[in-house]
């Protein structure tokens, strides 16, 4: 069922992407539901870092989709596909928290606080370590990434960053976005975006390290928990 | 470039963004420093681990909702 391909009116995209953003505006419904089903389980991630209720992060999600839909035909390519889809997402997630917020009455969390204990720019380590960092006993460095343990201690310590650390992490380093699109989308300055990567990669290893050296598991919270016997 | 110079553009130096002469300052300090040495292999391994994490999760409930909501579209 295809309509309107080739609408001399709507913005040219060139390349792969523009020949898939043909079919999606002219109605071709295997690729829309590709694109969704390539994209929602990430479109959720990303949402769930704006709320804390399911229900929202799932309304968040949807209507993302619904503005995908609404606003195909004017989608000039000036991001890829899926950042511009990002870029969505933020906008409605960041309306419908603190809309949600207000409703309950309590402020937005706020995950840009500071915190004194970890990386300041041009403070650089102070307070990052006290003493030197050792190395990970390891037969080869990338045994890190491939024990699925390793992985989930990474997920938690990715899911209990500050939300504004865990936006910029997700989006750097698990989605692969250009950091001046992050820039963009989280409408940071590059200082800023800088600081919370740092900030959250600092995390991120302490938790690697905590599992690694001393076989802790790190609870999403703040402060590691000791093990339950 | 010090410690603290070093580790301010840790990001950079890891895309491999860096202007040539920061490159490498980057480097002499990492060949002369073991705990930024350490330290900065840590976060390459943890970058490396977040990208390896698998993007997968529970199916859309809601996902029919989409595709009429996709296909009133074109009706």
């Amino acid at each position: 069922m295809k309509r309107m391909e080739g609408n001399p009116v709507l913005p040219d995209v060139p390349g792969p992407e523009g020949a898939l953003l043909v079919k999606l505006r002219a109605g071709d419904e295997a690729a829309f539901t590709a694109l969704v089903d390539g994209l929602n389980c990430r479109l959720q991630a990303l949402a769930a870092t704006f709320t804390s209720s399911p229900a929202l992060a799932e309304d968040i999600v949807q209507e993302t989709w619904l503005g995908v839909i609404r606003g195909l035909d004017g989608f000039e390519g000036r991001s890829s596909l899926r950042t511009w889809i990002f870029s969505i997402l933020i906008r409605r997630a960041r309306t419908l928290a603190s809309r949600e917020a207000r409703r309950a009455g309590v402020a937005p969390a706020n995950g840009a606080a500071p915190d004194r204990e970890e990386w300041d720019l041009g403070r650089g380590r102070v307070g990052l370590w006290e003493a030197a960092p050792e190395p990970w006993t390891l037969d080869t460095p990338e045994q890190v990434v491939q024990g699925l343990e390793a992985l989930e201690i990474v997920r938690a310590a990715l899911d209990g960053l500050p939300e504004a650390q865990r936006q910029v992490v997700l989006l750097r380093d698990v989605e692969d976005v250009s950091p001046s699109e992050i820039c963009n989308i989280l409408d940071l300055t590059e200082t800023n975006m800088r600081v919370l990567l740092h900030r959250g990669r600092a995390r991120i290893r302490r938790a690697l390290d905590l599992y690694l050296r001393e076989g802790t598991r790190p609870s999403t919270a703040e402060t590691p928990v000791q093990e339950t016997r | 470039m010090n410690c603290k110079e070093a580790l301010d553009v840790v990001a950079e130096a890891l895309d491999e963004t860096l202007e040539e002469s920061a490159r490498r300052e980057f480097l002499e300090h990492m060949d002369r420093c073991s705990a930024c040495r350490t330290y900065v292999e840590q976060i390459r391994l943890s970058v490396q681990a977040l990208k390896r994490l698998p993007k997968s999760g529970r199916p859309n409930p809601r996902r029919a909702e989409i595709i009429e909501a996709y296909r009133k579209k074109f009706r």
